[in-house]
C-alpha cells in the first residue's frame, strides 16, 4: 500500500514542492489566475471605503467629501466590476486546472506504460483508477486553495491596515480572537488528515468492488450470487458513509469556527465601540467599514487553515500517486512533456545469438514464493519449454526475465552483453510476450494486434496467419476492423489468446516469450500453431507449456520445482533422468489417453 | 416536463425514508435563518441608541452587544447540526441509489455488459451518483431555506416602509425568475463533460488491467497517443462546462448589485426626507446584502441542479435499459439432477450470423455429456444458453421437460453450476471468494471443500486462513484460482453442472487434483445420493472418458451424437477417428 507521511499540522514539503512544480509547468496561466482572483477578492475593499464615506456624509461626521449620490454611484460601479473579473478568472483558472489534470494523468500513465523501472500496481484496477480520478482532483484542489488563499490574504492585510488607521485599539481587539481561533483550528485540522485517508480508502473499496462485480458479472449471475453481492455492496457503502460523515464533520467544524470568529469579533467591536459611538469618537461610517471588512479580514486564519487542510488532503493523494509510480523520479509528477523514459545510452543489443541467465532470483513480498537462482541458456533458433507443477514459478520466471517483476539477484546477458534493465531491453524489437491471461482492449482487432507497431499490411496478415487467427478474421463481418468489446469479450477465449499471439508476432521480435499460449486452443489448432511457428526454423522461442507436442518439439525443457531449476534436458533425456519430470509426463499421458 | 417529473419522483423516493433526518436538518436550518434575521435588527437598535448621544446608558449598549455575541455562538452549533444531518441524508440516499443501480445493472442482459467496461460502470454507478449527493442532501432544504430567508427579509422591510418592501420584493421576484431562466445554459455541457470522463475512465481501467501486455510488447507510446486524444476532449468539455456554469454566478451577482443599489438609493432618500432613522438605513444596507445570500443559495442549487440533472439524466437512461431475459412464472423443479433437452435450438448474438443452428439432443438425468468441437464451434454459447445468459433465437431448452423460460432465473441458476477457465476474484477474504459472500455457509463446510480439492496446502500458506485477503489477482496461480472456482460449485451443490474448458490451463499435477474433483462432483449431489447431470466441454480424452453421451459440434451444428461406447466402437464415426488420429491429445 501507499506510504503516507505522518499526520502533522503542516502539509509535507513534498506536497508544496509537487504543487509548485505543477504551477510552474504553466507559469502564465497560473500567474494570471492568481492576479485575477486577487483582484476579485480585493474589490470589496473599495466597497467598504465607499460605504464608510456614505454613512459619514449622512451623519455629518468629519469634513464632507463628495456628494452622497456620487459616492453611491462609485460603490455601484465597484460592484459591477465583480462579474467581469470573475468571468475571466474562472476561464483562465479552469483552463489551467484541466490542463494540469491532464498533465498529471499523462505522467502517471506514461510512467506505468513507458518507464522500464515502473512495476504494475498490485491492486485492483478500480483502486488505481481512483488514484487517476480522485487523487488527481485532490492534488489540484490544493493549488486552487493557493490561488484562493493568496487573493484573500492580500485583502486581509490591506483591510487590517485600513482598520488600524481608523482605530488601532479596536483593531487589536479584532485580531486577538483570530489568534485563539487559529489555535483551535489547528487542533481540529490535525485530525482531518486521518479521517480523510480513511474516507478515501473506503471510497476505493466501493469503486473496486463495483469494478470487480461487473468484471465478473457472468460468474455472479450464474452463481445466483446477485443478492449477496448487493448486500456486500451495502456493507461497503455503509463504511464509506461513516468515514465520509466524520471527514465532513471535522471540515465543517473548521469552516464554521472561522465564520463564528468573524461574528464574534463584530460583537466585540460593538462592546468596544459603545462608548466611542455615544461620544462621537467612533463614527457610524467607521462602524460600517469595520462591519464590511471584519468578515473576510478575520477569516484569514480560516483561509490559511483551509489551505493547510487541503494541503494535508493533498499529502494523502500525492502519497497515493507516488505509491502508484513509486520509483519514478519525483520530477515525473509535473513534467510537462511526455516522460521520456525510453532507455538512453544503452549498449547495443544486436540480433539475438545467445541469451544467458545466471542466478536470477525474485520473491513475491507477500507470499515469499518466487524463483531462485535460475540458470538457463537460450541459443538463437532454439525452442525452450519451461514446465513444472502449479505454483512452481513458471510465470514468475518469465515475468522476472522481461522486467515485469524486479529481480533481486542474478544477471541476464544478451549476446554476452549484460542487460542492466530487463524492462528496457527485453521489449520489441528484441523480445515480445504473450501473457497467461492476455488482455485485449475495447477497440478494433487491428488496433489491438498492432498496438502502435508500424507494421505493413503484409506483416499484419502474416502475424494473423501465424497465430491461426486468419480463418476467424475471415468469418468476422468487419474482418480486422471488428470491435472486440470490453477486454475482448466478443471473442472466444481461444480467439483472445490467438489475437494476443498475433500481437506478439507482428512485433517481429528476435525472441518470442509466451506463457502457455496454447492453453485455450483445441489440439488441432494447437498442432497448426506449432507447425506454422516452426516452419521457418528461424524463430527463437521461450514458452511455458505442459503439452506433449511442445515437449516433443523442444530443444530443451527446463523443469521448475518450488522456484528452482530441478532438471534441464530434452524430452528423452528427462524421461530417463528426472523422476519429477516422469511424474509430470505420466500426468500428461494419463490426461491424454482414454482410460 | 416528463424528465422534471422523473427527477422529482427520484428525489422523493429516496428522501422519504430519510424523513426524520430531513426534519431535523430543516429545524437546524430554520433556526439558523431566524438568527440571521435577528443580527441586523440588533445592530439597528445599537446604532440608533448610540446616536442618542451621551445621555444613553452604556449598559444598554453593552447588553445589545452581549445578545449579538450569544447569537453567534448558537449559530455555530446550528451549523454543525446542518452539516451532520445533511451529510447523513446525502450518503444514505445516494448509497441506496448506488445499490439500486448496481442491482439494475447486474440483472441486465449480457449484451449490455459486453458493450461496457467495468470502469465505465464504476463511473455510472458511483461517479454520477456522487455528483448527486449534495443534490439529495441540500436541494429542497436550501431552496426552502433560501426562500424563507428571503421572505423574512422582505416582511421586515415592508414593516419599515412599504415602498422599500415593494421595490425589494419586485427585485427579488425578478432575480429568481432571471436565475431560473439561465439555469439550463450549462446542462448539456455538463453532460458532455461527464461523458468525456467516463470514456477516459473506461480507457484507463482497461489499460491499467492490461499493463503487462502493453509494456512487454512496447505498446506504451500507442496507449499514450490514445490517452492524449481522450484527455484533450475532457479539457475542452470541462472548460466549456465551467464557463457556461459561470453564467449563473454572474447573473446572481448582477441581480444583487441591482438590489443593493435600490436599497441604498431608497434608504438615503427616505433618510433625507427624515422618514427613517440612520439605524434603519444601515438595516436596509445590511438586508440588501443579505438578500444576496438566498439568491446565491438558490442560484447555487440551480447550478448543482444542472450538474445533478446531467447525472440524473444518465441515471435515468441507465434505468430505462431493460433486460430481455426475464423471470418466468415458475417451474415445478426439484433440487434433484434434471434431464436436459435441447429442442431445435438456434442462436445468434446478433442478426448476422447464427452461432448455433438446429441443435437437438436429450440427456437423461444423472448422465454426463461430453461436448466436443473446435474453438468457436459454439460450445461455450451452448452452455450460456443453459444458464439463460442468452435466450435461444429459435427453439427451446427444457429441464425435466419444462422450458427453462418457465422458471424464475434464480430458480434455474440455483440448479446449475458452472466452472469456466476464467476465474474472477474479488478483493475480499478467501471465505467470501469461495462462498461468493454467502454468509450462511459454515466455515467447517468451506474448509472441508477446500481440503477435498487439494487447496489445503495453499490455504495453510496464507496468514489468516479463511480470513486471508485476496486481491484482484494476488498470490493465486491460475490452477489454484480454478480450483477455487470448483469450490464455488461444490458449495453451491447444484443438480446440473457445466464444465467449460475447465482443465485447459493446468499443469499435470493440478490436472490430477481437478480429475479427482470432477469425479467427486459427478458422483453425487451432496444432498441426495443420485449422480449429477453434467455437460463437459473438454479438450482432452481423459475428460471425455467420463461421458455417457458424446456430441460433436461444428460451426454451430451437431455433426455427430450418440452413446460414447457405441461411437468408440464404430470405426466410421468421427469420434473413433479422433481416437485413432495421430495426435494423441485429440481434439475435444
Amino acid at each position: 500500500m501507499t506510504a503516507v507521511a505522518a499526520p502533522g499540522l503542516l502539509p509535507s514539503a513534498t506536497s508544496w514542492r509537487h504543487a509548485w512544480r505543477i504551477a510552474a509547468a504553466r507559469p502564465v496561466l497560473f500567474a494570471l489566475s492568481m492576479a485575477l482572483y486577487t483582484a476579485f477578492y480585493c474589490l470589496p475593499l473599495a466597497t467598504g471605503l465607499f460605504s464608510r464615506a456614505i454613512f459619514n456624509t449622512l451623519t455629518h461626521h468629519g469634513a464632507p467629501t463628495w456628494n452622497v449620490w456620487v459616492l453611491i454611484g462609485l460603490m455601484i460601479g465597484a460592484q459591477l466590476m465583480v462579474p467581469v473579473v470573475i468571468f475571466f478568472a474562472v476561464w483562465v483558472f479552469m483552463t489551467f486546472n484541466y490542463l494540469s489534470g491532464a498533465m498529471l494523468r499523462r505522467s502517471m500513465l506514461g510512467w506505468l506504460v513507458l518507464s522500464p523501472a515502473a512495476r504494475p500496481p498490485a491492486e485492483p484496477p478500480g483502486e488505481t483508477l481512483s488514484r487517476f480520478r480522485d487523487d488527481v482532483f485532490e492534488t489540484l484542489s490544493f493549488l486552487e486553495a493557493w490561488i484562493d488563499t493568496g487573493g484573500q490574504l492580500v485583502f486581509a492585510v490591506v483591510a487590517l491596515a485600513i482598520m488600524w488607521s481608523v482605530n488601532a485599539s479596536i483593531t487589536m481587539i479584532v485580531i486577538l480572537p483570530m489568534i485563539a481561533i487559529a489555535v483551535i483550528t489547528q487542533k481540529i485540522t490535525s485530525r482531518i488528515h486521518h479521517y480523510r485517508r480513511i474516507a478515501r480508502e473506503a471510497t476505493a473499496r466501493v469503486t473496486s468492488f463495483i469494478g470487480e462485480t461487473f468484471g465478473a458479472v457472468q460468474a455472479v449471475r450464474v452463481a445466483g450470487a446477485e443478492a449477496r453481492i448487493l448486500d456486500q455492496l451495502d456493507v461497503l457503502n455503509d463504511g464509506r458513509r461513516k468515514a465520509a460523515v466524520q471527514d465532513r464533520l471535522f471540515l465543517t467544524l473548521l469552516e464554521t469556527f472561522g465564520a463564528t470568529s468573524a461574528s464574534f469579533s463584530l460583537g466585540l467591536v460593538l462592546l468596544m465601540a459603545a462608548a466611542g459611538m455615544r461620544q462621537g469618537t467612533f463614527s457610524l461610517g467607521d462602524f460600517a467599514l469595520f462591519a464590511s471588512y471584519i468578515g473576510w479580514a478575520t477569516a484569514a486564519p480560516r483561509w490559511i487553515g483551509r489551505l493547510l487542510a487541503r494541503g494535508r488532503t493533498a499529502d494523502v493523494s500525492i502519497g497515493r500517486i507516488d505509491g502508484l509510480i513509486s520509483g519514478a523520479p519525483k520530477l515525473a509528477l509535473s513534467e510537462r512533456a511526455a516522460p521520456d523514459h525510453a532507455a538512453r545510452g544503452l549498449p547495443v543489443y544486436g540480433p539475438l545469438e545467445m541469451l544467458t541467465v545466471r542466478g536470477l532470483t525474485f520473491r513475491h513480498p507477500s507470499s515469499q514464493r518466487g524463483v531462485e537462482d535460475i540458470d538457463m541458456t537460450v541459443p538463437r533458433g532454439s525452442f525452450t519449454v519451461i514446465t513444472g507443477k502449479v505454483g512452481s514459478g513458471k510465470t514468475t520466471l518469465l515475468r522476472t526475465l522481461i522486467g515485469l517483476l524486479p529481480a533481486s539477484a542474478g544477471e541476464i546477458r544478451w549476446n554476452g552483453e549484460l542487460v542492466y534493465d530487463p524492462a528496457a531491453v527485453m521489449v520489441p524489437p528484441r523480445c515480445a510476450y504473450t501473457a497467461q491471461s492476455p488482455r485485449l482492449f475495447s477497440e478494433s482487432l487491428r488496433d489491438n494486434i498492432l498496438m502502435g507497431a508500424g507494421a505493413t499490411d503484409d506483416d499484419l496478415r502474416a502475424a494473423v496467419a501465424l497465430a491461426i487467427l486468419d480463418d476467424d478474421v475471415g468469418q468476422f463481418d468487419g474482418g480486422l476492423e471488428t470491435m472486440v468489446g470490453t477486454r475482448g469479450v466478443t471473442l472466444s477465449g481461444g480467439q483472445v489468446q490467438r489475437a494476443a499471439a498475433a500481437r506478439m508476432f507482428v512485433r517481429g521480435a528476435d525472441l518470442l516469450i509466451f506463457d502457455d499460449a496454447s492453453s485455450a486452443l483445441d489440439v488441432r489448432t494447437e498442432h497448426q500453431f506449432w507447425t506454422r511457428l516452426f516452419a521457418s526454423g528461424e524463430r527463437t522461442c521461450l514458452a511455458v507449456s505442459h503439452r506433449a507436442e511442445a515437449y516433443r518439439r523442444a530443444d530443451q525443457i527446463i523443469v521448475l520445482d518450488e522456484g528452482h531449476v530441478a532438471a534441464v534436458g530434452t524430452l528423452a533425456a528427462l524421461l530417463k533422468d528426472s523422476a519429477l519430470f516422469r511424474s509430470i509426463w505420466r500426468d500428461v499421458e494419463a490426461s491424454s489417453q482414454e482410460g | 416536463m416528463t424528465t422534471a417529473r422523473h427527477h422529482q419522483s427520484v428525489l422523493l423516493t429516496y428522501l422519504r425514508p430519510q424523513l426524520p433526518r430531513v426534519s431535523l436538518l430543516a429545524a437546524c436550518l430554520f433556526t439558523g435563518i431566524g438568527l440571521q434575521l435577528l443580527g441586523p435588527l440588533i445592530l439597528r437598535r445599537f446604532i440608533d441608541t448610540a446616536a442618542g448621544g451621551a445621555s444613553v446608558g452604556l449598559n444598554q449598549l453593552w447588553l445589545l452587544g452581549g445578545v449579538f455575541i450569544a447569537s453567534t455562538l448558537i449559530t455555530q452549533g446550528v451549523q454543525v447540526g446542518v452539516a451532520w444531518f445533511s451529510e447523513q441524508v446525502g450518503w444514505r440516499t445516494t448509497n441506496q441509489l448506488r445499490r439500486d443501480l448496481a442491482e439494475h445493472c447486474i440483472h441486465l442482459d449480457m449484451a449490455f455488459h459486453t458493450a461496457r467496461t467495468p470502469g465505465e460502470l464504476i463511473e455510472r454507478i458511483d461517479g454520477d451518483v456522487t455528483a448527486l449527493a449534495s443534490f439529495f442532501s441540500q436541494f429542497i432544504i436550501q431552496i426552502l431555506g433560501g426562500a424563507a430567508l428571503m421572505l423574512g427579509i422582505l416582511v421586515v422591510l415592508f414593516a419599515q416602509d412599504w415602498r422599500v418592501g415593494a421595490a425589494m420584493s419586485t427585485f427579488a421576484v425578478a432575480g429568481v425568475l432571471l436565475l431560473s431562466l439561465t439555469r439550463n445554459i450549462a446542462h448539456a455541457h455538463y453532460e458532455k463533460e461527464r461523458q468525456a470522463w467516463s470514456e477516459l475512465a473506461g480507457f484507463l481501467e482497461e489499460r491499467i488491467g492490461g499493463l503487462d501486455d502493453v509494456r512487454a510488447n512496447g505498446g506504451g507510446a500507442y496507449v499514450m497517443l490514445r490517452l492524449d486524444r481522450l484527455a484533450a476532449n475532457l479539457v475542452g468539455r470541462g472548460v466549456a462546462a465551467g464557463r457556461r456554469g459561470l453564467w449563473i454566478f454572474i447573473t446572481t451577482n448582477l441581480t444583487i448589485t441591482v438590489g443593493l443599489s435600490i436599497s441604498m438609493i431608497l434608504g438615503v432618500w427616505l433618510f433625507q426626507q427624515r422618514t427613517i432613522s440612520i439605524g434603519t438605513v444601515y438595516l436596509f444596507f445590511q438586508y440588501a446584502g443579505m438578500l444576496g445570500e438566498p439568491l446565491f443559495r438558490i442560484g447555487g442549487q440551480l447550478q448543482q441542479l444542472q450538474q445533478a440533472t446531467a447525472s440524473l439524466t444518465r441515471v435515468g437512461q441507465l434505468r430505462e435499459i431493460t433486460p430481455q431475459i426475464l423471470d418466468g412464472p415458475g417451474a415445478p423443479w426439484t433440487p434433484a439432477a434434471p434431464a436436459v433437452a435441447f429442442d431445435d435450438v438456434s442462436f445468434a448474438y446478433d442478426a448476422r450470423e447464427r452461432v448455433l443452428e438446429g441443435v437437438n439432443f436429450e440427456l437423461a438425468a444423472g448422465q454426463t455429456l461430453g461436448l466436443l468441437g473446435r474453438t468457436g464451434s459454439g460450445k461455450t454459447t451452448l452452455s450460456r444458453l443453459l444458464f439463460r445468459l442468452y435466450d435461444p433465437t429459435v427453439g427451446a431448452i427444457r429441464l425435466d421437460g419444462v422450458d427453462i423460460r418457465q422458471g424464475a432465473l434464480a430458480q434455474l441458476r440455483s440448479r446449475i453450476g458452472l466452472v469456466t477457465q476464467d476465474v474472477q476474484l474479488f478483493g475480499a477474504s478467501v471465505r467470501d471468494n469461495a462462498t461468493l459472500f454467502d454468509k450462511a455457509i459454515p466455515d467447517a463446510r468451506v474448509l472441508e471443500v477446500l481440503e477435498d480439492l487439494g487447496l489445503g496446502p495453499w490455504l495453510s500458506r496464507l496468514s489468516g486462513g479463511l480470513d486471508a485477503w485476496l486481491d484482484g489477482n494476488g498470490g493465486l496461480s491460475a490452477g489454484e484460482a480454478q480450483l477455487l472456482a470448483f469450490a464455488r460449485v461444490f458449495l453451491k451443490d447444484p443438480g446440473l453442472v457445466v464444465l467449460d474448458e475447465a482443465s485447459s490451463r493446468l499443469d499435470p499435477a493440478t490436472d490430477r487434483l481437478i480429475e479427482h474433483a470432477m469425479d467427486k462432483l459427478l458422483a453425487a449431489n451432496h444432498a441426495g445420493g443420485v449422480r449429477r447431470t453434467a455437460v463437459i466441454i473438454a479438450h482432452k480424452l481423459a475428460t471425455v472418458r467420463r461421458a455417457d453421451q458424446i456430441l460433436i459440434l461444428e460451426r454451430g451444428r451437431i455433426v455427430e451424437a450418440g452413446a460414447r461406447k457405441q461411437l468408440a466402437a464404430d470405426p466410421a464415426s468421427r469420434f473413433s477417428q479422433l481416437l485413432r488420429s495421430g495426435i494423441e491429445e485429440v481434439l475435444a
